[in-house]
């Protein structure tokens, strides 16, 4: 996991809470450098986890909707820091097309160990698009919300259903309706 | 400054330990990241520090290459155009010693198992003739031995370590020994030795080898130059063996060359000429100058000159013959122009001294006179023309032949004189041009005398040449034919007569076989009927003869139709999967189904790992089979008859397939079994005498194997069983046929019922029947209607007569009971047989049929079985209406249907009037056989209409009949036409009331 997203993940609950959640949250994780996290490390995805259940149990809110609201929030982080993806995609749906043969592979190249979920376009007609998430990580919900931020930053309205094809969540198919 | 409470206080203290744990969590990331980012710059300084010195490393291995290369290149050029072996080794040797500072290079050549040393350089280049011994190694001895013998270089570090090293001295403590390889084999070898151990390297390893290299390509080089000096001087030799073969000629041959001087000459032209220059002082000689110094020569100077410049002029080989000269010599003279790609390069004259074979030719001519004279005398007409048709000169016998005399036709165009008509011009046209290329060439024409009266005639022509040899016509040798051509046309016309009157009498044949097949088919079909009027025993055997007869008659006619249909080619094949297998499980079951007293088993023995479907016309194949299975069995009595069947090749999508056909019968004997596959040919007159039939069965079948390219062949000895084997190219398209369900089984609920009866009243009264218990139905006349019909409809039940013309009932059921494919396969059968015999009953079971009704019989007998297959319910609706027709009557034969009734009286109506009027005309006429036979027929159709009396009069008729005594008929055919117009008056008065009530 890329330091970047833990920092990122707390900064959002402080953003959500403040800094006094954020405490309660690491100290309660029984984390191994004690919650220091830098962007430009790496970390055991577990400590990611451990972070948002204890979130979880904290704030009482579920692990999905803390993951949907994380997506829409890190979204922000990732116009900011790699605006020239989104300068040259005109709509969600170039975004999303372009995620597996452009953006991933562009994303490995800065980080050669990043962890990075599956998208495979399965159908795209008009303003319809069918996508599959495929990710052993099963933070599907994360993806819900980075979508959701994405279409709200190109200023459309839609219907997004999420329907699980294994039961694990590891295998998600996403259907975008756009209005 | 208000002072601050304690829980705010708390408060502040709390977030001064919150805001100093973050600090410190801070701090503690930054150091983190600092640490790593530390790593990284130092393993990216690492990274740089390698990729440099790598960088280094190329390129000093780059100008290393360099040098070599360079130095191979200077190696190279300082050995171009060398080409001697010697020269090379040479050269090399001191190269590499100055080059390596090598303590001595010697290059050997390998021959015959040897390696020859030929360079002697030692030392720092200077030669020291002591050690220059011109060494002699053999291969496999010692260093350089090895090395020519396996054909792979090699470094030795350390001589004094190496066995194979002898020589012990301070100087020589390494080698380096390279072979020279030539088209895989080591043809020498580059050996070299230096004080230092340890000195050679990869580096001089890889130098060696490409300097070895070099020498093979420079050898190589060298072969073919020696190659070249080879052929050179075999040039030189062959033109020196041309020069004086062409000296030696008998013919004279001058040559000039492009500017028309001579080039070359020899003794023979030198000789005819009286030519007594030397050569060098003809060669180069004008032309005109020669034709200017020697025309004193010739006797006509002019007429000679005159050729050669047409000749010149026209640059085409030209012969100019029997050229006299002054001295009495005759020369023939060959103008040959040369020329090398249409480009004049100049002439060749070849001469011959012909004055001997002149004299000779004289002398021919002469004799050739006396052999014309000899032809006129064997009565051949002579005549010579010239290349226009006009006659030069006509013999004797030719002038008689046409009725001129030679002074009227001299001068005059042969072909418009003589031709018979206009269409032989285009003939004798062609045959002229072969004239004119020198052929000779015979044909037949028909030629007109002075008289207008025509003969036919063989020419026989050749060309005519003059004295001096030019062509200048033809001559003709004219031989009579008339009578013979009159005889051949008779013989073609009565050929002709032949030919057309055995067309007519095929035509006849299939005509009469038509003709015969259709009254016979009546018979056949009205015999089938009266099985179903009650015949007594006696009556039955009578039929059963009747039927056996004149089956067998339509079996004959049939043959013959069939025969001459496939002879003409006129067969359509209709090509569809089918299974051979099936096909004969089905053909031995028919066949040894009416086998009454013999005692045969029938036995498929087709091969079983097989799959025996095919692509074929299923007519074709049934009959093939069928024929042959008919054949064995009428021919045996007791034993076996067995199928054999087997693939033998295939090509393409087509199998050939081996049948065979054995039986244990009586066999054929050894003079006849090559007749047996001819038309009405039958073993012999005894054989056919016993067993009948037309001998047209194996013809059919061999022509029908024809079909699908295979022969018939027969094994057999009398009293020996018969073997016919035979062989059928079958298309193997190699797929399933899956049965598709054409319709579904909605119908089922209804019940379709299949009626198939040839007697048309038996058909109405069922088909009655069946519709007023509300079935479907379909009507078939006999079994391969039905067969048909079960192709592509289900039937939930079918109703079937035993006796039907074509194809009966038994077989019908054995054939539906074995057809794999089709849905009826299971259906129940309902026999109606005429007889209620025991054996007749089962016989229909072992034909598979599984009911059985006897003829006639009523609604209630039917329903019977209805109610048992579940057909109908017991909740048939019973209609009761009244009227006056006899109620048990219409219950009897009408299950109550006045419908059914109404069409059957109104048939009787329509139909009863002929066949009573042939039966009063036969009683007028006391004729027995047609009365009895009309009685016969007609008795049950009065029966259906309620009229019974009449139908037992009839029968008593008929009894009477039987003992032949027409006295005891008791009424007159006037008294019984009276009955019977006041019966019918009954009938139509019942069908009007029947209709009334409908």
């Amino acid at each position: 996991m890329k330091g970047l997203v833990i920092v990122e993940y707390l900064k959002f609950l402080e953003a959500e809470y403040d800094y006094s959640l954020v405490d309660k949250v690491i100290e309660s994780s029984n984390l191994p450098d004690g919650g220091a996290f830098t962007t430009v490390g790496s970390y055991h995805y577990s400590q990611m986890f451990n972070l948002v259940s204890n979130t979880s149990r904290i704030t009482e809110r579920t692990i999905d909707d803390l993951f949907f609201e994380f997506g829409k929030f890190i979204f922000q982080a990732f116009v900011m820091g790699h605006s020239h993806f989104f300068s040259s995609a005109n709509s969600s749906f170039d975004v999303f097309r372009s995620l597996d043969s452009y953006i991933h592979p562009e994303v490995r190249k800065l980080y050669p160990d990043a962890e990075l979920p599956k998208f495979t376009v399965e159908k795209e007609e008009g303003n319809e698009m069918i996508f599959v998430y495929e990710s052993a990580r099963k933070m599907s919900s994360l993806a819900s919300g980075l979508i959701d931020a994405c279409m709200i930053h190109y200023d459309e309205d839609g219907r997004v259903d999420k329907h699980n094809i294994d039961n694990d969540g590891e295998i998600v198919r996403f259907r975008i309706r756009k209005n | 400054m208000a002072k601050l409470s304690d829980s705010e206080f708390e408060k502040i203290k709390d977030q001064n330990r919150l805001l100093e744990k973050r600090v410190a969590r801070e701090i503690k990331s930054r150091e983190a990241a600092e640490k790593l980012l530390e790593s990284k710059s130092k393993e990216l300084f690492e990274l740089n520090k390698w990729l440099s010195e790598l960088n280094d490393k190329l390129k000093l291995e780059v100008e290393k290459n360099n040098h070599f290369f360079e130095a191979i290149n200077e190696f190279g050029l300082s050995l171009v155009g060398k080409n001697n072996l010697n020269e090379i080794a040479w050269v090399v040797s001191e190269k590499l010693i100055h080059k390596y500072d090598l303590d001595n290079c010697f290059i050997y050549a390998i021959k015959d198992n040897q390696c020859y040393q030929i360079t002697p350089f030692e030392n720092q280049g200077k030669v020291r003739q002591d050690r220059f011994k011109k060494l002699k190694i053999p291969l496999g001895t010692g260093i350089v031995g090895t090395v020519a013998a396996s054909g792979k270089g090699e470094i030795v570090n350390d001589t004094s370590q190496d066995k194979r090293y002898r020589i012990n001295d301070v100087f020589r403590n390494s080698e380096l020994t390279v072979p020279i390889t030539y088209e895989g084999m080591t043809i020498g070898i580059i050996d070299s030795e230096h004080t230092q151990k340890d000195f050679f390297n990869d580096e001089h390893f890889n130098f060696f080898s490409i300097i070895a290299n070099i020498i093979s390509l420079l050898f190589k080089n060298s072969l073919i130059e020696q190659k070249n000096q080879d052929l050179r001087t075999g040039i030189r030799k062959n033109i020196h063996i041309l020069d004086s073969v062409v000296d030696n000629l008998h013919t004279g041959v001058l040559l000039f060359d492009e500017r028309d001087k001579i080039a070359m000459i020899n003794s023979e032209f030198k000789r005819i000429f009286k030519i007594s220059f030397e050569d060098k002082n003809i060669i180069g000689v004008d032309q005109a100058q020669v034709a200017k110094d020697y025309e004193g020569l010739f006797v006509t100077p002019d007429k000679f000159y005159g050729f050669v410049d047409r000749a010149k002029n026209i640059k085409q080989k030209t012969l100019i013959k029997g050229v006299e000269l002054k001295n009495g010599s005759i020369i023939d003279c060959d103008f040959i122009p040369l020329m090398s790609d249409q480009e004049y390069i100049g002439q060749l004259w070849q001469v011959r001294d012909v004055t001997q074979e002149f004299r000779f030719n004289e002398r021919i001519e002469r004799s050739e006179e006396k052999y014309r004279g000899l032809i006129e005398n064997m009565h051949l007409g002579l005549l010579e023309v010239d290349h226009e048709h006009r006659i030069l000169r006509a013999y004797d016998w030719f002038c008689d032949m046409l009725g001129y005399t030679e002074e009227e036709i001299i001068g005059k165009n042969a072909v418009d004189l003589f031709s018979a008509n206009r269409d032989q011009i285009n003939l004798i046209d062609y045959h002229s041009d072969l004239r004119l290329e020198g052929r000779p060439s015979s044909y037949e024409v028909q030629l007109r005398k002075k008289s207008g009266a025509l003969i036919w005639v063989i020419i026989s022509g050749a060309p005519l040449f003059d004295e001096q040899g030019q062509m200048v016509g033809s001559l003709g040798i004219h031989f009579d034919i008339t009578d013979r051509k009159n005889l051949e046309s008779e013989i073609k016309k009565a050929y002709q007569e032949a030919e057309f009157s055995r067309e007519a009498e095929k035509a006849f044949l299939a005509n009469m076989s038509h003709e015969i097949r259709n009254p016979l088919n009546a018979i056949i079909g009205l015999t089938h009927l009266l099985y179903d009027t009650k015949p007594t025993q006696k009556q039955l055997s009578h039929l059963e003869g009747l039927k056996h007869s004149s089956s067998i008659l339509m079996g004959l006619i049939s043959n013959v139709l069939d025969l001459s249909k496939i002879e003409s080619g006129v067969m359509e094949l209709s090509e569809q999967s089918l299974n051979i297998r099936t096909i004969i499980d089905s053909l031995l079951k028919i066949v040894g189904f009416n086998l009454d007293h013999k005692s045969i088993k029938y036995l498929n023995k087709l091969s079983q790992e097989v799959n025996f479907q095919v692509k074929a016309d299923p007519v074709v194949i049934n009959q093939i089979f069928l024929n042959l299975l008919s054949n064995a069995t009428k021919f045996t009595e007791r034993g076996s008859i067995e199928v054999f069947g087997e693939p033998i090749s295939v090509k393409g999508d087509k199998t050939n397939f081996l049948f065979s056909i054995k039986d244990t019968g009586i066999g054929i004997s050894a003079p006849l079994v090559e007749d047996i596959f001819n038309s009405f040919k039958q073993a012999d007159a005894e054989t056919k005498l016993k067993y009948g039939g037309t001998g047209l069965g194996l013809s059919i079948v061999k022509n029908l194997i024809t079909i699908y390219d295979g022969e018939i062949k027969v094994k057999s000895q009398s009293g020996q069983g018969a073997e016919f084997t035979f062989n059928l190219w079958l298309s193997t398209a190699n797929y399933i046929e899956t049965i598709t369900e054409k319709e579904t089984f909605s119908a089922a609920r209804e019940g379709h019922i299949l009626i198939v009866e040839d007697n048309q009243f038996n058909q109405q009264y069922l088909a009655g029947v069946l519709e007023n218990w509300g079935f479907k139905f379909d009507l078939a006349s006999n079994g391969k209607e039905a067969l048909g019909l079960t192709e592509n409809q289900h039937y939930h039940l079918i109703l079937m007569d035993i006796r039907m013309p074509i194809m009966d009932g038994y077989e019908f059921a054995i054939r539906l009971r074995d057809d794999q494919s089709n849905r009826n396969k299971m259906v129940p059968i309902i026999a109606l047989t005429a007889s209620a015999l025991i054996d007749e009953r089962d016989k229909a079971m072992r034909a598979g049929m599984n009911y059985h009704i006897t003829k006639p019989f009523d609604a209630d007998e039917i329903k019977v079985i209805f109610l048992e297959l579940g057909l109908l319910s017991n909740v048939l609706n019973e209609e009761n209406r009244s009227y006056q027709l006899d109620q048990n009557i219409l219950n009897k034969y009408y299950g109550g249907d006045h419908r059914r009734a109404a069409v059957m009286f109104g048939i009787f109506l329509k139909t009863m009037d002929v066949d009573f009027d042939a039966f009063l005309i036969a009683f007028s006429a006391a004729d027995l056989s047609s009365m009895k036979a009309l009685a016969h027929k007609m008795r049950p159709n009065f029966a259906m209409v309620g009229l019974e009396m009449m139908s037992d009069k009839l029968l008593e008729i008929e009894s009477i009949i039987e003992v032949k005594d027409l006295s005891k008929i008791n009424i007159t055919p006037e008294e019984l036409r009276i009955k019977f117009e006041k019966q019918k008056k009954e009938v139509k008065d019942q069908l009007n009331l029947l209709r009334s009530l409908l």
